[in-house]
């Protein structure tokens, strides 16, 4: 049971979800199906002399595709494809049969030509705002109705007329490096169009202007015009795909693209392009229109009637916007209930602190006679830190860094604004503020309050699902005497929102990681870990103290000196749970718990499948939680012996205790969701003991 | 060897004789004996490519052409692209793939599948054109010789619709897809006609139908009432003017003289419940069996000769038979469910 937890990846699914290339992953699947399909139906299909032809057929509808996937994703629909292309179709071969045009130039005005149709769309849809559906639907028809008129007066000469060209022959029938013409300009335009889409500023503003008009608008996009140029380009895929029909077939049939923009339509909505706009790539229109193209091409070989062939396309349309619509609408809820995902941790007994147990954990009231600082000024000042000037800092749940000064710490300023959601703080040799900032990474601040980043990322690892290359969680540092930053990243699953939730799993999502300064290289150098929290430096220099909040120990990781990179458990049987860990003046060490276990919480935590139920079916506030309402503070040594511990039971004024800070015989109080900052003075502490001096000398 | 060399001389003299059989449109005698040809012919590979399945045409011939599949040893694929351009080229690229012994192709228009089947008998696939051909050329073709058809028709027309003769001269032409050989030619050969009797008829108007019965019905609908002393309706399928034929005849009640409608067909008993009833008022018929017949008798023929794909170009056009109200009699008219069950029971 337990190892089946331990080892059975269950949070990889709600990760995999979260990915925009799962999108990809149906329509992909559907053309691997019919892949098969046609494999298993059609004898020979993939041969590459028959396969040769059947991509020439294919590649204008691939075309078509292209423009039409961005009219979509801009959030509109171009039903007008199928006339333009037999427009088109129809008008290039009467500029070379009847007007007796050279090539290029009816190439050019066949270009031009759909290029001005898709303008008329534009014009209507993009710049006069109506609607594309509609707009759409009408030049259909008149665009038909144009081709209608034309047949009749040029149809029997076209029919009866010839080109005879080299360059009409190469749209017909040529091929560069064995590929047919129009699949190499297909080729081609895909990966403009590609790159277009996801590496240039006109792409993205497409994809926002079809996930919200009004933002985009809001935003500053220029919404007409963009909208204006899909459909003109639009246009000159469809005309580049008639030019390549009408040299291959020269058809003057009347139904010529008739039903096309319906075959198109089922192919990129299959794809996953959403009829909703914003939502899409050019691989996944190619991707369903190719799906689309061999259904209908393998039930043409099998001698499907061809009603039959409509009705298949009717039935993958439909199939394709329910999947569209439904994947929309629940993905979100699907990733809801999949995403968290408990798995077994079994915690070692607790040690007893009960009052009369005799032990250094025994309920006090210590604490209970803090002074306030900056009582309902502060919102949850996760660290505290004080400089030589005994000013002290601290930061705040606005994404700020506030300084209260001495010595009656009654005035508050605000230090400086870094964003972000500010948690633990350190102070560098040079005297500048240090602070992990939640949702941003690591962050500096100097004494003349100018704000710098350290660093935002760190190497992505391999074996994970969610790119855990950026910080989302930085939570405590501390620096080491040669300048680097050591600091705790407390999960990668969940950022500062939602951070219980990886409580109720339970998981080893967490890691500490090392920022170099001299080479500003950052690297992860422990992972798997659950939920680190504090860090702190050891006084011999060499090794690290970290806290691992929801397995309730401390253990102490080297990472200089002859055992470097050996890690140990130095306590396993806390009685809370334990968040940031500072040095003492007496070579000792401080250690917070912000919540103290339960015995029915930690029987849920070796119960998986309750906790799932629990998180599926109960309201946040109704779960099972660490008993927040008492704070406490411990005092551990160098080999991990509790030597005492101050408690505010009851919680009034200091509960869920994240940080303490020891100053010339006084400690201060952090908490993450405290509305102050507290202060006791310490009993035989050294009264002139200032920790950053201590660690880096006392400046001259 | 000897076999070999004896068979190559009987398909020859097959061939000279069929070809002889096919110019004179008379039932097929060939030399070579049932037996001979079920040896040439078993296991041969035929593909059909019509416009459509599902009408007296085509399912005529397929009847015809799925009797002698049978009774040869020789398979028959047939795809059915509906209607569809598209599709008949998928269609064709399909077949091409499977690689046939030959293609029999029914043209939805004259440009088409021109290339394809260029492309088939460069890969040595020979290909018979079937009553409406395309603008290339192929080993034969087999079906109705739409010019004259259009002449007879247009002759027809001056006789019964002349100024001359004191009626109005005004005449509707309803076409099929205006690119296909029907449409284009028999137009030709009717125009011709008229041209011969100057300002004896006047066509008023001359629309589309894409050999579609609701279309044509549509456009009959409004000529009708447009021209109140139309005279004649030339439309060029009997299928497609059956619906536009009863608006006519509706349209007649009330007139001093029926507006006449004029067309061609399969010769089932569709044309000739029509010009009993009215509907037609004369038919030029080619009769299905035995143009399937003949298609076969030069499919096989050619399947049985070494001669290269594309060498030669055999024409042999289908006997036209003009029914009206006179000239019609009780066997004029076939019916497309008897041939079936004839084919199908035949040996």
């Amino acid at each position: 049971m337990a190892l089946f937890y331990r080892l059975w990846p269950s949070h990889v699914v709600g990760e995999l979800l979260t990915k925009r290339w799962m999108e990809s992953v149906i329509p992909f699947f559907i053309l691997l199906l019919s892949l098969a399909f046609a494999q298993h139906t059609v004898p020979g299909y993939f041969q590459p002399e028959t396969l040769a032809d059947t991509v020439r057929l294919f590649a204008e509808q691939g075309l078509i595709a292209l423009g039409f996937a961005a009219v979509v994703i801009g959030g509109g629909i171009d039903l007008s494809v199928g006339s333009v292309f037999a427009l088109v179709n129809i008008v290039a071969q009467a500029l070379l049969t009847v007007a007796h045009w050279s090539v290029p130039a009816a190439v050019a005005a066949s270009i031009v030509l759909g290029a001005a149709a898709g303008a008329i769309n534009g014009l209507f849809i993009g710049i006069l705002r109506l609607r594309a559906f509609l707009t759409t639907l009408v030049t259909l028809v008149i665009f038909r109705a144009i081709v209608d008129v034309l047949l009749i007066k040029y149809g029997t000469a076209i029919a009866t007329g010839t080109v005879d060209s080299k360059a009409w022959e190469w749209l017909s029938e040529g091929s560069l490096l064995h590929l047919p013409s129009n699949v190499v300009v297909l080729f081609g335009f895909a990966v403009l169009c590609h790159l277009v889409l996801s590496r240039t500023r006109p792409g993205w503003h497409l994809q926002a202007i079809g996930g919200s008009r009004r933002a985009a608008h809001n935003a500053g996009i220029s919404v007409r015009l963009t909208l204006f140029f899909t459909y003109v380009f639009s246009g000159v895929m469809v005309a580049l795909a008639g030019l390549f029909y009408a040299a291959r077939v020269a058809n003057t049939g009347v139904e010529v693209g008739d039903g096309l923009e319906f075959v198109i339509l089922t192919g990129v909505v299959l794809g996953g392009v959403s009829l909703g706009g914003g939502r899409g790539s050019v691989s996944r229109a190619l991707m369903g229109t190719v799906t689309v193209f061999i259904i209908t091409n393998v039930l043409v070989r099998q001698g499907v009637s061809g009603g039959g062939n409509s009705m298949a396309v009717g039935v993958l349309l439909a199939a394709a916007v329910l999947i569209d619509v439904k994947y929309q609408n629940n993905r979100h809820k699907l990733i809801d209930r999949v995403y968290v995902s408990p798995t077994y941790l079994k915690l070692p007994q607790m040690a007893d602190s009960h009052v009369g147990s005799g032990n250094a954990y025994e309920q006090n009231d210590a604490l209970v006679s803090a002074q306030a600082i900056g009582l309902d000024q502060v919102d949850g000042p996760e660290d505290v830190i004080l400089d030589s000037e005994d000013h002290l800092y601290c930061g705040n749940r606005t994404g700020d860094i506030f300084r209260f000064s001495a010595p009656d710490y009654e005035r508050k300023e605000l230090f400086a604004h870094i964003g972000g959601r500010p948690l633990g703080l350190a102070l560098d040799r040079e005297g500048n503020i240090v602070s992990c900032v939640a949702g941003m990474g690591v962050y500096g601040v100097t004494p003349d309050r100018k704000v710098f980043k350290l660093t935002d990322e760190t190497n992505r690892s391999w074996k994970s699902v969610a790119d855990d290359s950026r910080l989302s969680l930085a939570d405590d540092l501390d620096i080491a005497k040669d300048g680097r930053i050591f600091f705790s990243e407390a999960t990668v699953r969940y950022d500062v929102h939602s951070w219980p939730l990886d409580g109720l799993e339970g998981r080893g999502s967490g890691r500490i990681i090392c920022y170099d300064p001299k080479t500003k290289k950052t690297r992860t150098v422990l992972q798997g870990l659950v939920f680190p929290n504090g860090v702190c430096i050891s006084h011999d220099g060499v090794s690290l103290f970290f806290a691992e909040t929801w397995a309730c120990r401390i253990t102490r990781y080297w990472f200089a000196g002859p055992k470097a990179g050996k890690t140990q458990v130095l306590i396993d049987d806390l009685p809370g749970y334990p968040d940031n860990i500072n040095r003492a003046s007496d070579g000792t060490y401080w250690l917070a718990l912000m919540g103290m276990r339960n015995p029915a919480l930690d029987l849920a935590m070796r119960m998986p499948d309750f906790r799932t139920r629990m998180v599926r079916r109960v309201p946040g506030d109704e779960w099972l939680f660490p008993n927040i309402n008492t704070g406490c503070i411990v005092k551990f040594d160098e080999q991990g012996k509790v030597l005492s511990s101050m408690w505010d039971l009851g919680g009034k004024g200091h509960p869920m205790i994240s940080s303490m800070r020891e100053h010339k015989g006084w400690l201060y109080l952090g908490g993450v969701s405290n509305n102050r900052i507290g202060r006791i003075q310490l009993s035989g502490a050294n009264p002139n003991w200032v920790a950053h001096e201590a660690w880096w000398g006392a400046r001259s | 060897m000897k076999l070999k060399s004896w068979m190559r001389r009987t398909a020859a003299a097959a061939l000279v004789c069929s070809s002889f059989a096919l110019a004179a449109d008379a039932p097929a005698t060939s030399t070579a004996t049932e037996a001979e040809k079920a040896k040439a012919l078993k296991g041969k590979k035929v593909a059909f490519i019509p416009i459509a399945m599902g009408f007296d045409l085509t399912e005529g011939w397929a009847a015809v052409m799925r009797h002698d599949a049978k009774k040869y040893g020789f398979s028959l694929t047939i795809k059915d692209p509906n209607w569809s351009t598209d599709q008949q080229l998928q269609a064709m690229s399909a077949v091409m793939a499977e690689k046939p012994d030959i293609i029999i192709a029914h043209n939805t228009n004259l440009q088409l599948l021109a290339k394809s089947l260029q492309k088939a008998e460069k890969a040595g696939i020979p290909v018979v054109q079937l009553n409406m051909p395309s603008a290339y050329k192929t080993d034969a073709y087999i079906g109705v010789d739409w010019v004259d058809l259009g002449r007879q028709t247009g002759e027809r027309v001056v006789e019964e619709c002349s100024k001359k003769k004191g009626k109005s001269g005004k005449v509707a032409v309803i076409q099929g897809m205006i690119t296909d050989a029907a449409s284009v030619f028999q137009l030709q050969g009717f125009n011709e006609a008229l041209a011969k009797h100057p300002g004896e008829v006047e066509v008023v108007t001359n629309q589309p139908a894409e050999w579609d019965a609701s279309k044509a019905k549509n456009v009959s609908e409004t000529i009708v009432q447009q021209y109140k002393d139309l005279c004649g309706v030339f439309g060029m399928w009997d299928v497609m003017m059956k619906g536009a034929g009863e608006t006519i005849k509706a349209a007649s009640a009330g007139r001093p003289e029926p507006i006449k409608v004029f067309t061609s067909g399969g010769g089932t008993t569709l044309d000739c419940n029509g010009i009993k009833s009215g509907i037609y008022h004369t038919v030029w018929v080619y009769n299905v069996p035995k143009q399937a017949r003949a298609i076969m008798d030069a499919t096989e023929a050619i399947l049985m000769s070494k001669s290269k794909p594309g060498s030669k170009h055999e024409t042999q056009f289908t006997q036209l038979v003009e029914l009206n109200k006179t000239s019609m009699t009780e066997g004029s008219c076939w019916d497309l469910e008897t041939l079936k069950k004839q084919m199908a029971s035949a040996n």
